[in-house]
């Protein structure tokens, strides 16, 4: 294609006058534009104190959200069975003579308790639903950071992608569309295949939950 | 008068000197005039970059609008690491992409129908002939080559198409090579 056919084109389809936005569209962009531009300002203008204390909040409610996470994590591992305590306990009620070093190992042999079925089974659909509904995507800025500093092309071409693809995974989640998000991500993944990031969207948003878990809690 | 007026400001950065990633960087520091210089330099070129594709003027303002505070949101984050326009754009298709999915089928009336409009109140001339059927034509067009059609006349090289598409370079070579044949051997039969 070249220049002559790029211009013909163009001329051609610009000559067409009722294609143009309403002028309501132009006012809701630019009272949205004039908003956030005052929000900024107002921030920029915020004392110290008052930034303090919002990081505060934020810090103690993911804290929060974290420690309850952390609990259901907990309550959803499987039992040591029972029997493998009270072993040991029962046998010291009949002993007559000195026990063997047979008997005494065969008493320390821990055996690795069966996992339960339902950890086992892969998430389901609602369960997978309500991990991209709860758990917040994580901020793109702190995943650029962990990528592979020594590729700076593709470093600055994924940052611009992730930024990108997580805002819109973001909307896309709040407005419950939340297999076109999955989509997207998978995009995102195809797209940055040296990135490093999670197989899936749930992944991801797991992984980061953890991640902060382990930052946040002490030790 | 030490404080200018926000006339006097717009016609600072009104000047086509500042460029558009030096206002948006304005805006994210919180200057809302040079957003509205930003708006008003490429709103025609998404509205018309969407209108192409779509087949209503309601739908189409709605995804510009989705566009459009998606750049508010995040021009705090933006860098240079692309041009401002082909950020812009990035976000617009992938605007339009969310829209194909939800619907799960694209319609193929868009432009036509627009033309039509247009014939009832103008004289049906060879020109406006011509002009509806290149919009048929470019209606007929894989979704991935008429987006990619269209940012080539707006400008963009094959780098930023292959970027704004999420595809790679020679794909996007590719397309436009087979839209051009397509509209030229179509158009050639047609006039």
């Amino acid at each position: 294609m070249n220049d002559q056919d790029i211009l013909f084109l163009k001329s051609k389809l610009d000559d067409c006058p009722t294609v143009k936005n309403s002028e309501q569209l132009d006012h809701l962009v630019l009272t949205a534009s004039r908003d956030q531009a005052e929000q900024i300002r107002q921030s920029s203008r915020a004392k110290p104190w008052v930034l303090i204390n919002r990081f505060a909040a934020v810090g103690l409610a993911v804290v929060i959200t974290l420690s309850s996470l952390v609990v259901m994590k907990l309550a959803v591992q499987p039992e040591e069975p029972l029997t493998a305590a009270q072993e040991p306990v029962q046998s010291l009620r009949y002993v007559s003579k000195p026990p063997s070093i047979d008997s005494i190992l065969s008493q320390y042999r821990i055996e690795k308790p069966e996992r339960s079925v339902a950890t086992k089974l892969p998430p389901t659909q609602l369960e997978r639903d309500i991990i991209l509904k709860e758990l917040g995507l994580p901020d793109p800025r702190v995943l650029i950071a962990q990528l592979n500093s020594g590729q700076a092309d593709q470093v600055r071409q994924a940052e611009a992608d992730m930024a990108l693809a997580f805002n819109d995974i973001e909307a896309l989640i709040s407005e419950g569309e939340l297999d076109i998000a999955r989509s997207r991500y998978n995009n995102l993944l195809s797209q940055c295949q040296g990135c490093g990031l999670p197989s899936s969207l749930e992944a991801l948003l797991i992984e980061t939950s953890l991640q902060s878990l382990a930052r946040a809690l002490p030790g | 008068m030490r404080r200018r007026s926000s006339k006097n400001r717009m016609n600072l950065f009104g000047d086509k000197k500042v460029s558009d990633e030096k206002l948006l960087r304005a805006f994210a520091r919180g200057n809302a005039d040079a957003f509205e210089v930003l708006y008003r330099r490429h709103k025609q070129a998404v509205y018309h970059f969407l209108f192409r594709q779509m087949d209503k003027h309601s739908v189409c303002e709605e995804l510009a609008q989705d566009a459009w505070m998606a750049v508010i949101r995040q021009a705090g984050q933006y860098e240079n690491s692309a041009r401002f326009k082909t950020w812009l754009f990035r976000i617009a298709h992938n605007k339009l992409i969310d829209y194909w999915r939800r619907q799960k089928h694209r319609s193929k009336v868009s432009v036509v129908d627009e033309i039509d409009q247009l014939a009832v109140t103008q004289d049906r001339s060879d020109e406006s002939l011509q002009l509806k059927e290149l919009s048929k034509q470019l209606n007929e067009l894989a979704p991935e080559q008429l987006s990619t059609l269209l940012l080539k006349i707006e400008g963009f090289s094959y780098n930023e198409i292959a970027d704004i598409t999420e595809a790679k370079k020679e794909t996007v070579k590719s397309r436009l090579r087979y839209a051009t044949k397509h509209l030229r051997l179509s158009m050639e039969a047609a006039l």
